[in-house]
């Protein structure tokens, strides 16, 4: 895949994310402070304050170790509900292609019901019914992306199996296990990373917009949405403490989608400068 | 009318409370009073009046929230309430007066309570009032048998329920109502203000809107009149000038009252500033300086509210009383109060029982600031290496000020003396949903505010022998005290004040009073609560406002407002 | 085409009975009881189950569901547990006012979006397609609140040209240009992420059409260059309006963040309160409503498609 270390949107996306993602990941190490360390008389310093190079927050709190701290929430919450429902949904897509009939009926029948819900209305169910904490937001952003992984999937694997190749191995006697993994499923693995490339960066944002309105994480556990929902209060006096952590996730946002766009130009050369929501099949916008 | 009369201990009460806290009276609205009484008032205008959240059911029976109540307030008069037209300096809580009771008398044996209704008093529908119409209301909260019977009513007077025995009419203007035991609280339970207050509705508007409908037709006897509500938007009410009590001296003055739900305090804030609204509450604290500075009126005074977490008494660690005051005195309220709420609060160290009320003792010294002793008594206790707790919060609420903040607040401060103390927090209403239903089993303490001018409330938050709800109603920590239950008993059930006495303006005597304050003392030293602060219930306003009085409860009347 | 019709009708029916049941079923799976919080903090289990007697809460889930949906079916929603509000009055207020802030967003990013897009296709590489493939880069990285935010910090805080938050003031007259003047922020911050979206693929569209054989033929036949134009934005509109419904549809709810950040009283921040507070009717005759409008913005682009791509109405 020598193209994508060519391609320079990749690299510069990748760093961003690989150095954000290190440092969050190390923030035991590297952050000033304890993220929950309450400095009495020192709410909303601002940036540059001797001993606080990114101010602290409404309640007191050193907002780089904060963002540090919070990054690991954050990122994770946006990340592995795609990977678990990568993988669900594709099992599941692939047993609603295979076996066909009422299988495929039934699946694809619940997952219209589901798509009939606005993501962020079925979140918001979701967590309504889970409760806070983040376990329990990123089942629900999981169930949440799990209709769209298993369409794809469906529709890709559908398409594969008219191939004469997969109807040879059908009639060599293979297993069914053996034909989704090894005839199938390889050939739909490069729509499944363009799509996933092109999803994450949408559930960061959409991870801290549910933090943002209170549903996913419990206070005092910090996370970008709630950083910047909490720092919407003292938004007159003290401006930068919501600002600051959007600014970090704005820059994750950005990489991502630079990954995004050049994994999809690398893996789809037919479909070169082609974006997300081009195909309906791959990734219906939400 | 504006009381003068200083009664010696509250006057007291204050004063100390204002010496304790350092800034009290300074940022309190003392020239706020000097201007109304001297400058004329003037008729007409129109005021916007931001408040922190959507009104529930505009339906004093079975309002639900105390910001609904301030709303519903203008529009309904009961038998006796407290007087709204006196400052918190002059005694708290406010004396009762009559309203739609013109005088009441209570028999010696403190079971029957006669009110002599005021005559010629008109419904804003035009319907008579009189005591076919009361009987009609109390039937509707308490006659499970009469049609207009409204369950919701019942179950926010449930302690009610227990002391009523039945409500007569005499004459058109007089109604006997007799009580099964001796319950000296009653008549400030009558005049009480905020969930379920016994107002007077229109019987015919009952009849026509029946008991869902009221809520989007409230009818009542106040000074001011429903016009519209657009749910999210705004509730307009507009003057009554067929007011039972309207004068040129006390008003009602303003022509409308436009009410904006705003539940984000920044954008209140705004605003204020932006000239949108004229008057605010529950302001953010941090915004305090700015706001005096560019000239907005900063109101606050001592209300009857206690910020505290309840001790989960059936958590083994609880169950020593040391550790219970160890917490107490881990606790830095001043610089709480100081630091993160800038004074707009109180600290907690006279007792449980609040400033606004009337057992309230500012020379009683409970848990001040003290570490050093925290950690003994914890050692003392078993504990020499501190322990670890999970306690609970709402994310916001009515009267909660800003839950989280002041929780991580005292989170910091009991880490200091070796107390884990986790935090969980979840949005109000399944939070209060769940401390209602007794369902904080497994936690450490549950948090709440709360708070009424009668001291009947230290029964309801403490007591155990009296079950108001099943799970105990506020007592939802399982706190079981039969000694302080005693007292409290005896303190209820004291005998009617007699002429004279000093407490006779509440419906209530100097030893009930007494009682009540012991049984304060008594609670306070087993801590069956660990204190935090009581709200100053800051409201600001611009300089248009003129007449707004800041009474020691957590209710203000528009009456007495006038923009000029 | 009627038949067509009638099976899509169909289909519609069956989505709209499936979503009403997972929304029933939902609300019940939440925990807490709403009884307990209307009844109050001294109520007693004999007087709460007579206020779940009052509001029809004690009989079996699938009587409730039954009468509910009887009701529903006759434009009957119920009241509002915690206003008394009936449900349909509360929510056609707020829906109107997220309608306005969805038109008042996708009008910016189809302004912006279709123009730039359309430019960029048509020179790409060159400086509007830079700047357009940053714009549309932005759109779709930021956060819908925090850009809010900003634009509150920018344009209403520091630079006082527009108001903060609300949707009309609270003594203004309430008139049009009163609304636009409160739409206006909220609506910029509403479409950066429509505006990306579109903006990219109405670009690829154009891209696509251009390099189609019959365009080359109609340029060497010597056809001007603006009716050329004309010719393949029309070829590309299917898919440009394909994705812009699906936008359009997708704001009805995304709008949620825009509404907490400016305080706009619509349907998102309606239906997140009667979520989170257990208030049964309005829950659920909120989603109803927001499933059956999220349907029809999909049925009506499916029923536009054809209008113009006419390999679908061969087909």
């Amino acid at each position: 895949m020598p193209i994508i270390l060519r391609d320079g949107r990749i690299i510069f996306g990748g760093c961003v994310v690989a150095v954000i993602g290190l440092l969050t990941l190390a923030a035991p190490l590297v952050s000033p402070y304890d993220p929950l360390q309450v400095f009495s008389g020192l709410r909303n310093a601002p940036l540059g304050t001797a001993g606080h190079l990114l101010g602290t927050d409404q309640a007191g709190r050193d907002i780089l170790s904060r963002v540090l701290w919070g990054g690991r929430v954050s990122l994770v919450i946006g990340t592995v509900p795609v990977a678990v429902s990568l993988a669900i949904g594709t099992c599941l897509g692939l047993i609603a292609a295979y076996y066909g009939r009422w299988v495929e009926f039934l699946i694809l029948r619940l997952m219209e019901i589901l798509f009939a819900f606005p993501l962020i209305l079925l979140a918001i169910l979701a967590a309504a019914v889970l409760g806070k904490g983040m376990l329990n937001a990123m089942t629900a952003m999981t169930i949440v992306v799990i209709p769209y992984v298993i369409r794809a999937v469906h529709a890709a694997a559908k398409s594969t199996m008219g191939m004469t190749y997969v109807e040879a191995a059908i009639i060599r006697g293979a297993g069914p296990w053996r034909i989704m993994l090894s005839e199938i499923l390889p050939n739909i693995v490069s729509s499944l990373v363009v799509f996933a490339t092109s999803v994450m960066p949408i559930f960061i944002i959409f991870s801290a917009g549910l933090s943002y309105l209170g549903l996913a994480i419990e206070p005092p556990t910090p996370d970008w949405g709630i950083m910047i929902a909490e720092g919407q209060q003292v938004i007159q006096t003290a401006p930068h403490v919501p600002t600051v952590p959007g600014i970090v996730l704005l820059l994750v946002a950005i990489s991502m989608n630079l990954i995004g766009d050049g994994v999809q130009d690398a893996l789809n050369p037919s479909s070169r400068r082609r974006p997300v929501g081009a195909d309906p099949q791959l990734s219906r916008p939400i | 009318m504006a009381n003068h009369h200083w009664n010696s201990v509250n006057r007291r009460a204050l004063m100390a409370g204002a010496a304790a806290s350092g800034s009290l009276l300074a940022l309190s609205g003392i020239d706020n009073i000097a201007r109304a009484q001297t400058a004329t008032p003037k008729s007409g205008g129109t005021i916007v009046y931001a408040m922190e959240a959507e009104p529930d059911i505009l339906d004093p029976h079975a309002c639900g929230g105390w910001h609904t109540s301030r709303l519903v307030l203008q529009m309904y008069d009961q038998l006796v309430e407290h007087d709204l037209t006196a400052s918190w300096q002059q005694g708290a809580p406010p004396k009762l007066v009559g309203s739609l009771a013109e005088r009441w008398e209570i028999s010696p044996d403190g079971l029957e309570y006669k009110f002599f209704l005021r005559k010629g008093v008109k419904f804003h529908d035009g319907t008579a009032f009189d005591a076919d119409a009361v009987k009609y209301n109390f039937d509707r909260i308490f006659n499970e048998d009469a049609p207009q019977f409204y369950a919701r009513a019942k179950a926010y007077r449930a302690a009610d329920v227990y002391f009523l025995k039945s409500v007569e009419v005499v004459d058109p203007s007089m109604v006997k109502i007799i009580l099964k035991e001796p319950f000296n609280s009653f008549l400030l339970r009558l005049a009480n203000l905020g969930p379920g207050m016994v107002s007077m509705i229109s019987p015919t508007a009952l009849k026509k809107y029946g008991n869902e409908g009221i809520a989007l037709h409230p009818t009542g006897t106040g000074p001011f009149r429903f016009v519209e509500r657009v749910p999210g938007d705004r509730v307009v009410l507009e003057k009554n000038p067929d007011y039972w009590g309207g004068n040129p001296k006390m008003g009602p003055f303003l022509d409308r009252i436009v009410v904006k739900p705003v539940s984000d305090a920044a954008a209140r804030v705004a605003g204020l500033r932006a000239g949108a609204f004229d008057m605010i509450i529950v302001p953010v604290p941090d915004s305090k300086q700015q706001l005096i500075s560019e000239g907005f009126v900063w109101d606050q005074g001592t209300v009857h509210h206690n910020w505290y977490w309840a001790f989960n008494m059936r958590d083994p660690i609880f169950k020593d009383k040391r550790v219970r005051q160890a917490f107490n005195y881990a606790v830095d309220r001043q610089a709480l109060c100081h630091d993160l709420l800038h004074d707009t609060a109180f600290p907690m160290e006279h007792g449980i029982v609040p400033p606004g009320m009337l057992s309230y003792d500012p020379d009683f010294k409970a848990y001040s600031y003290d570490p050093a002793k925290a950690r003994r008594l914890l050692a003392e206790a078993g504990h020499p290496n501190g322990l670890s707790t999970t306690f609970v919060t709402s994310t916001d609420g009515s009267g909660q000020l800003i839950p989280v903040p002041i929780a991580e607040r005292v989170q910091a401060n009991l880490r200091t003396v070796g107390i884990d103390m986790k935090l969980q927090s979840s949005e109000w209403v399944s939070y209060f949903t769940k401390w209602i239903s007794g369902g904080f089993k497994d936690v450490g303490a549950a948090q709440m505010s709360f708070g009424a001018p009668d001291p009947f409330w230290l029964e309801q938050t403490i007591g155990c022998t009296f079950f108001v709800g099943e799970v105990g109603g506020l007592n939802t920590g399982y706190y079981c005290n039969p000694a302080i239950d005693e007292v409290m008993k005896a303190a209820r059930q004291a005998q009617p004040p007699k002429n004279g006495d000093p407490y006779a303006a509440w419906g209530l005597s100097k030893e009930a009073v007494a009682l009540w304050a012991k049984a304060n003392r008594m609670a306070t030293e087993d801590a069956p609560l660990l204190l935090v602060l009581s709200d100053l219930n800051p409201f600001v306003y611009n300089k248009k406002v003129h007449g707004k009085v800041q009474t020691a409860l957590e209710w203000f009347t528009f009456r007495t407002i006038w923009l000029g | 085409m009627a038949r067509y019709l009638l099976r899509r009708a169909a289909y519609f029916l069956f989505i709209l009975v499936g979503v009403s049941i997972v929304i029933f079923t939902t609300m019940r799976l939440v925990p807490g009881d709403p009884i307990v919080y209307l009844a109050g903090p001294f109520a007693t289990a004999k007087q709460r189950a007579a206020i779940r007697e009052s509001y029809g809460l004690d009989k079996p889930v699938v009587v409730q569901y039954g009468r509910w949906l009887a009701k529903a079916a006759q434009g009957d929603l119920g009241r509002s547990m915690q206003l008394h509000v009936p449900v349909t009055e509360l929510l056609f207020g707020k829906l109107r006012n997220t309608l306005l802030l969805v038109a008042g967003s996708m009008f910016i990013a189809i302004l912006v979006g279709w123009s730039l897009g359309i430019l960029s296709g048509f020179r790409p590489n060159g400086l509007i397609d830079r700047i357009g493939l940053v714009v549309a880069l932005a759109g779709i990285s930021l956060p819908a609140f925090w850009f809010g935010m900003l634009l509150i910090i920018a344009f209403a805080i520091n630079l006082p040209w527009f108001p903060a938050n609300g949707i009309v003031s609270e003594r203004g007259d309430g008139g049009v240009f009163d609304v636009l003047w409160h739409l206006f922020l909220p609506a910029v911050a509403t479409a950066a992420l429509p505006c990306g979206v579109m903006l990219r693929m109405t670009r690829t569209a154009v891209l696509e059409i251009r390099r189609m054989t019959f365009v080359r033929a109609l340029a060497a036949k010597g056809l001007p260059g603006r009716a050329l134009a004309v010719h393949v934005i029309w070829n590309a509109l299917p898919n440009i309006l394909n994705v812009t419904g699906m936008q359009a549809g997708f704001l009805l709810t995304a709008a949620i963040f825009s509404e907490v950040v400016f305080s706009w009283p619509g349907l998102g921040l309606q239906i997140y309160a009667a979520v989170t507070s257990q208030d049964y009717t309005v829950a659920q005759g909120a989603v109803l409503f927001i499933c059956i409008l999220f349907l029809l913005f999909n049925v009506v682009v499916d029923v536009l498609r054809p209008i113009f791509d006419p390999r679908i109405r061969m087909a």
